[in-house]
């Protein structure tokens, strides 16, 4: 064939490719077995990897969230009857860091005495042990709610003389059973991390959350101004920013925080990925991650704080008293934050504890420091009002997840 | 009867090459895991910040120690069940210890999936012949995966999970040239993949177990394209 018809003509480019790479190269793989090597190779990593992604499914229950039973409690509270069942209520109480730090003891079932356990303490983060009195008296509000359903009338002593340990005495009596919305929403309320929707709560839903009969010696005030917001907010950053910072702070923090559903189930207290307020896929996404570090934490919380928790606040409730300081006005504190944060679970509204300032008013008091964060939360509220813990509402935009706890049986003396 | 995976002469570079891999990513993993036991807390982080760093330590060396061992096993004549238990020997703590050491792992980990993977490439020989059945094993092995994670759900996802994994086990055993075959693989991803879809894995999973399926199919009616037309994995394990 001449030259240039050569060029002309169509080419048939299987027949030119089988005259021009008759053979497998050199190597001995042709192009095809390269290509199904590298297939299988891929598909054998990525079946790898999806089994060990599984693995992580199954062994952080991310399939299953609030299940087990280390949230049994949360279950099973309502039908048992007597002070054994009033107590199934009470550990379904607020508790700092989850540490519920609370034993019962129960006598001819008619008395049921609250003791606080010393050893269940954030340490530096409390230093005072001002969150685990409130605690404690959060479990006390649950506790007389559940008797006076239980058709049994509390009569609630708090620090009776005796036993240092012993934080109430409640003596019951029979009388006609009292439900009420607050003792239905004790297996509902959950501390509420994730963001609230932006809609307003009016004065008056907010006023309609607070009632302090027979706690006179602890108030509540509402921060809804914007100006008095934003700088609650920044204040609460600054804090957060300080606590992390603290690295005994942060490490007594970290030690409560349960990584995956082994020590969930274990411990069956502290906290979890659960309680976050993450959204159902960045939920189960950061369970299949490997355990999460303190400092990871940090920045979490951190980021959170900045981006979740203070920009979708509607208000901030804080609970004031004149003297924080005394453990009668802790308990009183901590029975008033139960009540308002079981009324607000009954009225739809969310709410979370955030006590990152008055930690760290701890922390400067108790290492002499020149004070910082207490001047500027002073300013907020009003004139001789000290802050015991603080909150924010708002209304939810998902649902609540619970937390761990702890069965009766292992919280009766 | 046919042996899909034929013993392999270890005498071969890329094997010895994975074999020094393993030991030498082996060896590390024991000295990431020293380093937490002994240094756990004052370096944290470099080590996860974790709060039981002896105990991790200990996990992350009797992790290495396995691998090691199957590094080393990989670099003598094996059948395939052997193989692929060293290759499976390697890939858990060279993934699983990512989350026991930290930093520590970066150089470790992946000189032991390095390791699998050289592995891996090397088996050309046995790929050729047992392409088919090979994606069809790792197709029940997806089955496996989607039973495991449902295991630990709710009642429904477990009932789910455990039927879907068996469907796609069954597409597995039973291959391409059942009628039913789209029908179990499609069973065995979809409604589990519908139902858990903010885990992402059951998703991630029914890609795989969709693609795969598609390719065994796509072999089943090309055989010779496909590399010489193995029998079923049924008909070769008679």
């Amino acid at each position: 064939m001449h030259i240039q018809e050569a060029l002309n003509a169509p080419i048939n480019t299987s027949n030119a490719a089988a005259t021009a790479m008759p053979a497998p190269p050199v190597s001995g793989l042709s192009r095809r077995q390269v290509l199904k090597v590298a297939g299988l190779g891929a598909a054998s990593v990525a079946v790898a990897g999806t089994g060990a992604a599984s693995y992580r499914v199954f062994d952080t229950a991310a399939l299953n969230p609030g299940g087990g039973h280390a949230y049994d409690p949360w279950r099973y509270w309502h039908g048992d009857p007597g002070p054994l069942g009033a107590v199934g209520a009470a550990i379904l109480a607020a508790s700092p860091h989850n540490t519920q730090p609370w034993t019962f003891l129960i006598t001819d079932n008619d008395t049921v005495d609250v003791f606080v356990d010393p050893k269940r303490t954030i340490g530096s983060v409390d230093p005072y042990r001002r969150e685990q009195h409130v605690g404690l008296g959060c479990a006390v509000e649950n506790l007389t709610l559940a008797c006076q359903a239980r058709g049994l009338r509390p009569v609630v002593t708090l620090l009776p003389a005796g036993d240092a340990d012993r934080v109430a005495h409640v003596a019951l009596t029979q009388a006609p059973p009292q439900g009420s919305d607050l003792h239905d929403a004790i297996s509902s309320r959950h501390t509420d991390r994730g963001p609230y929707a932006n809609r307003r709560l009016s004065a008056a839903t907010l006023a309609d959350l607070v009632d302090t009969t027979d706690l006179q010696a602890v108030s509540l005030t509402w921060i809804t101004d914007p100006a008095a917001m934003r700088a609650l907010g920044q204040l609460l950053v600054d804090a957060a920013v300080a606590v992390v910072g603290d690295e005994q702070q942060s490490k007594d923090g970290f030690a409560w925080f349960r990584s995956d559903n082994d020590a969930v189930q274990k411990h069956r207290d502290g906290l979890s990925l659960d309680a976050q307020g993450l959204s159902p896929m960045v939920l189960a996404l950061g369970k299949l991650l490997p355990a999460s570090s303190r400092t990871a934490g940090d920045t979490f919380w951190l980021t959170q704080t900045r981006a979740v928790h203070t920009k979708t606040a509607a208000a901030y409730g804080v609970i004031t008293a004149v003297d924080p300081d005394d453990r009668l006005t802790q308990l009183l504190a901590g029975r008033l934050l139960q009540r308002t944060h079981l009324t607000a679970t009954a009225r739809g509204v969310a709410l979370q504890h955030m006590n990152q300032v008055t930690e760290r008013i701890d922390a400067e008091r108790i290492a002499a420091a020149e004070p910082t964060f207490g001047p500027r939360f002073d300013r907020l509220l009003p004139t001789g009002a000290r802050p015991v813990v603080t909150f924010r509402v708002g209304w939810p935009s998902r649902a609540a997840r619970p937390s761990p706890r702890r069965a009766v049986q292992d919280v009766l003396r | 009867m046919i042996t899909p995976w034929p013993i392999v002469d270890p005498r071969h570079g890329r094997h010895r090459l994975a074999g020094r891999l393993g030991v030498t990513g082996a060896a590390a993993g024991v000295i990431a895991g020293l380093t937490q036991i002994s240094l756990g807390t004052r370096i944290p982080s470099w080590t996860g910040e974790k709060l039981a760093p002896v105990q991790l330590g200990l996990l992350t060396i009797a992790l290495s120690l396995l691998a090691g061992a199957a590094a080393i096993r990989q670099t003598r004549p094996a059948t395939p069940g052997v193989r692929a238990l060293c290759s499976l020997a390697l890939v858990v703590p060279g993934l699983l210890c990512f989350s026991t050491v930290g930093r520590l792992w970066y150089f470790p980990g992946p000189l032991l999936l390095a390791a699998v993977a050289v592995s891996l490439s090397n088996a050309r020989e046995t790929a050729a012949l047992a392409v088919r059945n090979y994606l069809r094993w790792l197709l029940g092995l997806l089955g496996v995966a989607e039973a495991l994670m449902a295991s630990s759900g709710p009642p429904l996802l477990l009932a789910v999970g455990t039927a879907g994994g068996g469907s796609l086990a069954a597409a597995a055993w039973r291959g391409p040239s059942q009628k039913l075959f789209p029908l179990l693989v499609l069973a065995g991803s979809v409604p589990f993949t519908a139902l858990a879809w903010t885990v992402v894995v059951p998703g991630v999973l029914a890609v795989l177990a969709v693609a795969m399926a598609i390719v065994v199919s796509h072999q089943a009616t090309h055989p010779a394209r496909a590399g010489g037309g193995q029998s079923s994995l049924t008909r070769a394990s008679r």
